[in-house]
C-alpha cells in the first residue's frame, strides 16, 4: 500500500509538472556514452546529440527532403569540388554566442585534424579537403573529387570554435558531458540522469521546457513506469513488453527505422577459435530458434515477427544481402560434433578439450542488450554447455566495452552485440583486417580482396555483388555467428503530441514534440 | 449531432491517473465518446456487427476470416470453394490495387535511381523501364522521349515501339488486352484464381563498364498487367448491381488520379465494407469525392459519412489538422469500443480490433483529403501514423505498398524494402519491384554522408 501511494504522489508530482512546465522523461538503452558528436558510437549518443546540435543538413522525417535549418543559400562551385554555403544569421549558440562561417570551418578542420581521433571524422576526411571562410556566414567547403550531390555528405552536427583552444578535439573533454550546440536542447550529462533544457532560437522553438534521459533498466519495471506516467516514453522498448504497451490506450506504439542485428563475435586469436571448423561447429551448436523464443518471446512460425534470422551481416530486406545463403535456424549437434572432432578436439567426461586441455570459453555480452534480449547471455552459455563447453559469462558495461572490447582488449572468447545501421550498411570496418571496430583483429585475405572490391567498385551492381560475396564468404569463415536482425520499437504515452520519429537520429522533429495536459 | 472536442478526451484520460473517485471518472468517460452522431455512427459496419446475427455471416465464412487477416490468396481460395461471388469480387479488387501500387512502386524507384541518379554507366536499355515508370506517373511527354530513346534491336525495342504506340493513340494506361501483347499473356481472365508469377529477372543488360557486370531489370508493365487482369477479374464475377460501387471504390488508390464525378452515396453490400477502410456505405462515397474535392468533400458529406463527420472538427481555416484528425481518430475508436460494448451487452474480444480499424479508417481519409488539399507533408504524417497502427491489428498488404510507393517517390528506399520484403512471400509478382528500390538504396547510400556501424 506504501509503495502504491508512493507511485501515486510520484504520478501527482510529474503531472503537476507537465501541467505547468512540459517535461518530458523517458528511458533510453544507456546513458550516452558522449555528448560530443565527434564521438558518438552508440545509439543513443547519436539520439541525444540530435538535441543537442544542428547537422548542416538532414532528411526530412516524414518527406525525406533535404533541408538545413542554418543554411540561409548554397551553391555548387568550381565544377562540383566545392560548395559554397552561407549560413542563417542570428542562429545563436546556447553560450549566447552566434553562429558563423568561422564555426562551420572550424568543425571541419577538426574533422581534418588528424589529432581528433574520431571515428566519425575519419570517413570525412575521406573526401572533405578544406573550408575557407569567405565572409561572416559564408564558407567555401572544398572537397577532393566531384560529388554528386554534396549536400547529402554534409550531415554533420557543427561545433563551436569558442569552446575549444584548438582544433585538435579529444573525447575526453568537459564539452563530453557539457556540450555546447545550435540545437533545439542544451544538454547535461550526470551519471544517472542527462537533462536536456529547451534553448529558444531563431531557428528552434521547442514546446517542451526540458527532457530527462535515464538508463530504463528491467524491461517490466520501465514498463509499469510509463503505465503509470512517471516517464512519458521508451525509445527501445523491449520485444516481451510490446503486446501490454500495444494494448494500452494510454501508450502508442511507434516505428523507428533503425536496421539491427545481433550477433556473437568469435575471438579468432583464441587457439582452438582460430581453426574455421570450430567455429562452424559453434554456429551449429547454437539452436536460434530457442534462443530466440526465450529471450526475445517470438514463438515458432510466429508470422510477421520483428525478429528474423539472418546469414550473414546485413538484413534481409537489405540490397546486400545474400538470400542464397541459408540461415542456421535450429542447432545441429551431430554436425557440431564432427567438425570440433575433425578440428582435433577431443570430447572427454562429456566437455571439449584441446591438446588435452578443457575448453572454457568466456562469453561476454554488452550489458543493456539483457533489457531487450532477456537472459540472452545464459541462454547462449546454456547451450554452449549442453553441447560439452564450461563458460564464464559476464555482462560488458559501456566502458569496458569501449576501452576493452572495441579496443581489441577483451580477453573474451565469444562476445554478444548488436549493430545499426541506418541508409549506409557499409560494414568494413568490422571486418577488414584493418578495420577500426574489428574487435578481435580477424584477418582474412579473401574478406580483405572483396572488401577491396567493394571500395573499388564503380557500380552500383559491382558494389552490391561485392557485398554478396562477403556475406557467402563470412557465413563460412564465421568471425561472427551471426543471429538475427530485431526490430526496434519506442512507446510514448498519448499525452505526447507531434511526436515524429525521425528514421536513425529520432529526435530530428523534436520541435513539434508537446505534452498535453 | 453531438461533438466533443477530442482534447476534452485527452484531459480525461489525464484525469483517470488522478484521485477522482470511479464514479466520476466513469460518468466523464460516458459523457465524453461522442465524437462523432450516434445515429451515424450505428450505420458503420463495426456497430453492426457488434450485433452477433449480423457478424454472423462473417465469422463463419473462412473466407471472411482470411480478409480481415489480410491474407488476400487464402480468401481468394476460401470464396473460390464456395463460389461466393462477392468475396472474389472483393479480393481480385484488393489484388488488383496492390498490384497497381506495386507497379507505382516500381516506377517511382526506377524514376529516382535511374532518371535522378541516372549514371554513365547505365545501360541504354534502361531507357525503356523509364519510359514505362514514366506513364505509370502520368508523365506522358517524358515517357515518349525515353522511348525514342531505346535503341533499335534491343531486346525491349519491340516492347518499347508498342508503347510508344499506346500513348500516341490512348494516352493512358491500356486495358488488359493491350498490357498482355506487351508483356505477355497472363492467360484468361478466371475469378477465383490467379494469374502466373514470371520468373525474375523479366532482363539482364551490361553496365557500360569495364566488367560490364549484368544489370537485373524488371519491366513494371508486368504489374500494371496483374493488377488490370485482377480488375478484370473483378468486373467478372461481381454481381451486375455493383458495377458502380466497384467504380467508386476505385479512386481510393487509383494510380492516376482522375476528377471523379460527381458521387453518390450507393447502397453497398458488406461484403465490400466488413473489415474495410470504408466504415460506412456513404464512405465510399465521401472518399472518392474527396479524391477530387478535398476538403470542401468534408463538409459536403459530414451528415452522412461516418469519416467525413470524424474529420469534420479538424478542418481550420481550410486546413486539415494532422494532430486533429489523430484525436478524432481516436476518439471514434473510443465511442465505437462504447458503442459495441452497449449493443453487445458488454465487451467482448473483437471490439477492440474492429474498433482499431475505424481509428484507421479515420487517418487514412485524413490522408486522402490532405493530399489533394496540397498538404503533402501532413498526408505524410497521418499516413504514417496509419501504417503504424496497423501494427497491432494486421497491416493491410494494398495500404503497405501505396506506403512504400509513396516513399520511394520521396527517394527513401528503407521502408519500402521492409515492406517488399514482409508482403514478397505471400505476393511473388510484387518482387519485381525490388530492383530499382535496391538501385535506388545503392545509389543513395554511394552519395550520403558516412557513418559508421553504431553499438
Amino acid at each position: 500500500m506504501a509503495f502504491k501511494n508512493a507511485i501515486r504522489a510520484l504520478t501527482g508530482l510529474t503531472l503537476a509538472t507537465l501541467g505547468t512546465g512540459a517535461t518530458l522523461a523517458y528511458f533510453e538503452e544507456s546513458i550516452p556514452m558522449s555528448l560530443n558528436p565527434l564521438y558518438a558510437k552508440t545509439m543513443a549518443d547519436y539520439r541525444a546529440t540530435e538535441l543537442v546540435f544542428d547537422r548542416l543538413w538532414f532528411h526530412d522525417a516524414i518527406t525525406n527532403e533535404l533541408r538545413s535549418r542554418v543554411v540561409q543559400k548554397y551553391q555548387v562551385a568550381e565544377a562540383g569540388r566545392a560548395v559554397e554555403v552561407t549560413l542563417k544569421t542570428g542562429v545563436r549558440w546556447h553560450n549566447g554566442q552566434t553562429l558563423t562561417s568561422k564555426d562551420l570551418c572550424f568543425t571541419i578542420k577538426a574533422m581534418l585534424d588528424s589529432r581528433t581521433p574520431s571515428p566519425v571524422a575519419a570517413h570525412y576526411r575521406e573526401f572533405i579537403a578544406a573550408c575557407d571562410a569567405r565572409g561572416p556566414q559564408t564558407a567555401l567547403i572544398r572537397f577532393k573529387r566531384v560529388l554528386p550531390n554534396p549536400r547529402e555528405r554534409l550531415s554533420f552536427p557543427i561545433l563551436p570554435a569558442s569552446e575549444f583552444s584548438s582544433t585538435a578535439i579529444s573525447p575526453d573533454l568537459q564539452f563530453s558531458a557539457r556540450p555546447i550546440g545550435t540545437g533545439p536542447f542544451n544538454g547535461k550529462r550526470g551519471l544517472r540522469m542527462v537533462t536536456f533544457d529547451a534553448f529558444a532560437n531563431v531557428h528552434h522553438q521547442p514546446k517542451l521546457v526540458q527532457m530527462q534521459l535515464q538508463e530504463g533498466g528491467d524491461p517490466l519495471v520501465q514498463t509499469k513506469t510509463l503505465i503509470n506516467n512517471n516517464v512519458q516514453g521508451i525509445v527501445v522498448v523491449p520485444p516481451p513488453q510490446r503486446p501490454d504497451l500495444s494494448a494500452s490506450d494510454d501508450v502508442s506504439m511507434k516505428s523507428y527505422d533503425l536496421r539491427s542485428w545481433w550477433y556473437v563475435s568469435v575471438n579468432t586469436n583464441n587457439p582452438a577459435l582460430s581453426d574455421v571448423k570450430v567455429r562452424q561447429a559453434l554456429n551449429y551448436v547454437l539452436n536460434r530458434t530457442e534462443l530466440r523464443q526465450y529471450s526475445i518471446g517470438v514463438k515458432p512460425g510466429e508470422k510477421n515477427s520483428p525478429c528474423e534470422f539472418i546469414s550473414g551481416p546485413f538484413v534481409r530486406s537489405s540490397p546486400y544481402y545474400n538470400a542464397s545463403v541459408p540461415v542456421q535456424a535450429a542447432a545441429n549437434l551431430s554436425k557440431a560434433e564432427a567438425l570440433l572432432k575433425s578440428a582435433g578436439l577431443e570430447k572427454l567426461g562429456g566437455r571439449w578439450h584441446a591438446n588435452g586441455e578443457p575448453i572454457t570459453l568466456r562469453v561476454g555480452m554488452l550489458a543493456n542488450l539483457d533489457h531487450e534480449a532477456p537472459d540472452l547471455l545464459s541462454q547462449v552459455a546454456n547451450q554452449l554447455g549442453a553441447a560439452g563447453f564450461d563458460r564464464l559469462t559476464s555482462k560488458i558495461s559501456a566502458d569496458e566495452w569501449d576501452n576493452s572490447v572495441m579496443a581489441g582488449k577483451a580477453d573474451f572468447d565469444l562476445v554478444i552485440g548488436k549493430w545499426s545501421f541506418g541508409l549506409v550498411e557499409e560494414v568494413n570496418e568490422l571486418f577488414s583486417s584493418s578495420g577500426r571496430q574489428n574487435m578481435f583483429r580477424y584477418a582474412n585475405a579473401g574478406v580483405d580482396a572483396v572488401l577491396k572490391e567493394y571500395d573499388d567498385a564503380v557500380t552500383d551492381t559491382e558494389q552490391r555483388d561485392a557485398y554478396h560475396k562477403l556475406h557467402k564468404i563470412l557465413s563460412t569463415e564465421l568471425p561472427y555467428l551471426f543471429l538475427w536482425k530485431l526490430d526496434t520499437k519506442s512507446a510514448w504515452r498519448t499525452e505526447v503530441r507531434g511526436n515524429i520519429v525521425a528514421p536513425y537520429y529520432y529526435f530530428t522533429e523534436i520541435d513539434s514534440w508537446s505534452v498535453d495536459g | 449531432m453531438i461533438r466533443l472536442c477530442c482534447s476534452v478526451l485527452i484531459a480525461m484520460s489525464l484525469g483517470a491517473c488522478s484521485n477522482e473517485s470511479p464514479e466520476q471518472g466513469a460518468a466523464v468517460n460516458t459523457e465524453i465518446v461522442a465524437a462523432v452522431d450516434g445515429r451515424l455512427l450505428s450505420q458503420s459496419w463495426p456497430a453492426r456487427m457488434a450485433n452477433d446475427e449480423a457478424r454472423s455471416p462473417f465469422e463463419t465464412h473462412p473466407g471472411w476470416r482470411h480478409v480481415f487477416e489480410y491474407e488476400l490468396n487464402e480468401a481468394l481460395g476460401a470464396f473460390a470453394q464456395t463460389k461466393h461471388a462477392r468475396g472474389m469480387a472483393r479480393v481480385h479488387h484488393q489484388l488488383s490495387e496492390m498490384y497497381s501500387q506495386g507497379a507505382l512502386l516500381a516506377a517511382n524507384a526506377t524514376v529516382e535511381a535511374y532518371g535522378a541518379d541516372a549514371v554513365d554507366t547505365d545501360p541504354e536499355e534502361m531507357a525503356y523501364v523509364l519510359g514505362v515508370s514514366s506513364v505509370i506517373r502520368g508523365e506522358y511527354e517524358k515517357a515518349r522521349v525515353h522511348f525514342a530513346a531505346v535503341p533499335a534491336g534491343s531486346a525491349v525495342a519491340a516492347r518499347s515501339a508498342q508503347w510508344s504506340t499506346v500513348i500516341q493513340e490512348d494516352g493512358q494506361i491500356p486495358a488488359l488486352g493491350v498490357l498482355s501483347t506487351i508483356s505477355g499473356s497472363l492467360g484468361e481472365v478466371t475469378p477465383g484464381e490467379q494469374p502466373p508469377v514470371a520468373d525474375t529477372p523479366h532482363f539482364e543488360f551490361n553496365e557500360r563498364s569495364e566488367k560490364a557486370l549484368p544489370m537485373k531489370v524488371n519491366d513494371p508493365t508486368v504489374l500494371l498487367a496483374r493488377a488490370a487482369w485482377h480488375a478484370a477479374a473483378a468486373e467478372a464475377i461481381a454481381p451486375e448491381t455493383d458495377g458502380a460501387v466497384l467504380e467508386q471504390m476505385d479512386f481510393r488508390y487509383m494510380v492516376q488520379p482522375s476528377k471523379a464525378p460527381a458521387q453518390a452515396a450507393l447502397p453497398i453490400d458488406d461484403a465490400w465494407l466488413f473489415g474495410s477502410a470504408d466504415l460506412s456505405a456513404a464512405d465510399a462515397g465521401f472518399i472518392a469525392a474527396a479524391s477530387a474535392d478535398g476538403v470542401a468533400a468534408v463538409s459536403a458529406w459530414s451528415d452522412r459519412s461516418v469519416l467525413a463527420a470524424a474529420l469534420a472538427s479538424s478542418i481550420e481555416d481550410g486546413q486539415v489538422v494532422p494532430q486533429s484528425v489523430m484525436d478524432s481518430a481516436f476518439a471514434v475508436q473510443k465511442q465505437l469500443a462504447a458503442a459495441m460494448a452497449d449493443i453487445g451487452g458488454g465487451q467482448q474480444g473483437f471490439h477492440r480490433p474492429f474498433a482499431i480499424r475505424a481509428r484507421i479508417a479515420v487517418l487514412m481519409a485524413g490522408m486522402v483529403v490532405a493530399d489533394v488539399n496540397d498538404q503533402y507533408r501532413d498526408a505524410g504524417i497521418l499516413r504514417l501514423n496509419a501504417l503504424e497502427r496497423m501494427e497491432s491489428v494486421g497491416i493491410d498488404p494494398v495500404f503497405a505498398i501505396s506506403v512504400a510507393a509513396w516513399d520511394a517517390g520521396n527517394r527513401n528506399p528503407m521502408r519500402p524494402e521492409d515492406l517488399l520484403h514482409q508482403f514478397g512471400s505471400s505476393y511473388p509478382a510484387l518482387t519485381a519491384a525490388r530492383a530499382p528500390l535496391e538501385a535506388l538504396h545503392l545509389r543513395r547510400s554511394r552519395n550520403a554522408a558516412p557513418t559508421t556501424p553504431v553499438h
